[in-house]
């Protein structure tokens, strides 16, 4: 991708150094082209921009579920955050769209044992939400291991926050 | 002499018959070795390393009292260097490049107190850039002419995953003391790499996207070949000795269990049936059980299931949180956390039992050690050790009682196989 990166930008300079010796229609029909949209199109794509707008807006109104150590069942204290997901997930804005639970851990104990704990995270999650009323066949789960912690530093808390059950809203 | 004899040879049946039991060697009963380096015209940073990896290679045979001194001496001479003269043996090598570009290492091996060369051969490399493995094989020939256990291991290569940054991982080829390394497979989330052929020609590894897939990568062709897909997640946590079974972890309904995988028919058993966590099976008995990893007693320990049966036999009885296992013959190497305090610094420590006795060996004591993984012929045992915010290959050779760090200089190790 950065190769791609870099070549386009060698390409558009070439055109630009060209277009001093003359080609500037070049240039000009390049742009031209560019803003040639129809109707449909840019429609289409105004309604593929809103839809992911919507996601993402959805998405950051649901909080992550947070377990303790070497642990899959969900907490006491994370069952308020459960229901207000389910809800939310529930809802006429959301209820059209995939659900996918991503289950994680922190650095502690080997990886693929982590990986397997992530997923008992992620499917408890699961369970919580299908028992607030969300349908399971909008569900999908996969699991991170340790391989996506949201903190770096060596500490407690921040080992606590990586050993969640994240949502991501899916078209 | 006759009684050190004696002795020596007690100690090989002892190791013969039980490998979990301590033995420490006494360094001045083992002889003394010097490397010397014959090259000419040869770009000198080059070989001055080659000598020092080299040495590093003598002393983790752990069969000489290694002198590390950097000696120059003319290659055809069988006289030792005169720093060298206390030794009993001289390693000496000869680093040239042939007309067609192949790098061609001479060596010899002198018995530094007769002045007589005991053995003379090379070694040649395709690539410059591979000269560590030339380096190895010295020391493997050398190890094999004095009659010492087996060390192929130190010969082959090593892969691992190293993550780079947060669902970002590497797949790395390296030597067993990450000398050489190179970076085979990069982009995304790739990890749990294992050898798929006897030649090291292929591994498999998993790429965590969409939905987790294993591939076959065959380094000589370049192809990635689609093994199989799983939701939630999937692992390749071993290959059977003939590389024709794979035992997988993965979830098809969101259950991690264990599964038998057939690479020619290329049908997938389900082995385990537990509601919980089994992870991490590894061959046992001649491919007729395996051992594995799971929290059927309320945190994870180590047990054994048939692979035709549903009888399953707990393996290990010492440690609260047992997480990771390898095995060879009769005997489990495995990881257990060794505090009630989850996070002190010595927390994950490695052991090893025999279905045979109820003695259990304690091979590690300080920082994170996870992932054990034996050699083929159980000479030794791979490792990854995390301290502090260090990263490291670590390597244990049982019968010697000793062990060896090599750090990694990028990254983190995920996950290896050698």
């Amino acid at each position: 991708m950065r190769g791609k990166i870099i070549l386009s930008t060698l390409l558009a300079a070439m055109f630009l150094i060209s277009g001093c010796g003359g080609k500037e229609a070049v240039i000009d029909e390049t742009a031209e082209k560019s803003e040639k949209k129809t109707d449909t199109e840019s429609s289409a794509q105004a309604g593929v921009e809103a839809e992911e707008s919507s996601m993402l807006t959805a998405e950051g109104e649901i909080k992550s579920i947070y377990f303790d150590f070497d642990v899959f069942t969900i907490r006491g204290d994370m069952q308020d955050s459960v229901e207000k997901n389910s809800e939310k997930l529930n809802s006429d804005d959301v209820k059209g769209y995939r659900i996918k639970i991503e289950g994680n851990c922190d650095e502690w104990g080997t990886d693929e044992y982590n990986y397997a704990l992530g997923l008992k995270r992620a499917t408890s999650t699961k369970k919580a939400i299908v028992a607030e009323g969300v349908d399971a066949d909008r569900i999908t789960l996969i699991s991170f291991g340790e391989a996506n912690p949201k903190c770096s530093e060596k500490t407690k808390s921040c080992w606590a926050e990586n050993r969640r059950a994240d949502f991501k809203i899916r078209p | 002499m006759s009684r050190v004899v004696i002795w020596l040879l007690s100690l090989n049946l002892l190791f013969a018959s039980d490998a979990t039991i301590d033995v420490k060697k006494s360094a001045d009963l083992i002889p003394s070795i010097a490397v010397e380096d014959g090259s000419i015209n040869y770009r000198h940073k080059i070989s001055k390393r080659f000598q020092k990896i080299l040495t590093s290679d003598l002393a983790v045979l752990a069969q000489f009292n290694v002198r590390k001194t950097y000696q120059k001496n003319i290659f055809s001479s069988d006289n030792p260097h005169k720093e060298n003269e206390d030794m009993n043996y001289v390693v000496r090598y000869r680093l040239k490049q042939s007309n067609q570009g192949i790098m061609i290492c001479d060596y010899k091996i002198i018995d530094a107190k007769k002045q007589e060369t005991l053995l003379e051969d090379h070694v040649k490399v395709m690539q410059n850039d591979l000269y560590v493995f030339a380096a190895h094989k010295i020391a493997y020939d050398l190890n094999k002419y004095f009659g010492f256990p087996d060390v192929k291991w130190m010969k082959q290569r090593v892969v691992f995953a190293r993550y780079i940054s947060p669902r970002n991982s590497d797949i790395v080829i390296s030597d067993y003391s990450l000398t050489y390394q190179k970076l085979i497979i990069r982009g995304g989330l790739n990890i749990f790499p294992k050898w798929a052929d006897a030649k090291q020609h292929a591994f498999y590894y998993t790429v965590v996207g969409e939905k987790p897939t294993l591939y076959r990568y065959n380094m000589t062709t370049g192809k990635h070949k689609k093994i199989i897909s799983s939701s939630g997640m999937l692992v390749c946590s071993d290959v059977s000795k003939d590389y024709k079974q794979l035992l997988l972890t993965m979830a098809p309904d969101d259950q991690p269990d264990i599964y038998l995988y057939d690479v020619k028919s290329d049908d997938a058993t389900r082995l385990t049936k537990y509601q919980g966590i089994d992870v991490g099976g590894q061959f046992l008995d001649d491919g007729k059980r395996f051992a594995f990893v799971s929290e059927r007693l309320g945190y994870p320990n180590i047990f054994a299931k048939g692979i035709e049966n549903n009888e399953v036999e707990q393996l290990v009885y010492y440690g609260k949180n047992n997480n990771s296992c390898s095995t060879y013959r009769n005997y489990i190497v495995y990881t257990s956390r060794e505090t009630n305090n989850a996070f002190s610094q010595n927390s994950f420590n490695l052991h090893m039992v025999s279905t045979q006795t109820e003695y259990v060996r304690h091979l590690t004591s300080t920082g994170v050690n996870q992932f054990p993984k034996f050699s083929d012929d159980g000479d030794a045992i791979i490792f990854i050790k995390h301290y502090k915010r260090q990263s490291a290959l670590g390597i244990i050779r049982l019968k010697q009682n000793k062990s060896y760090l090599f750090p990694l200089k990028v990254g983190k190790i995920q996950s290896l196989d050698w």
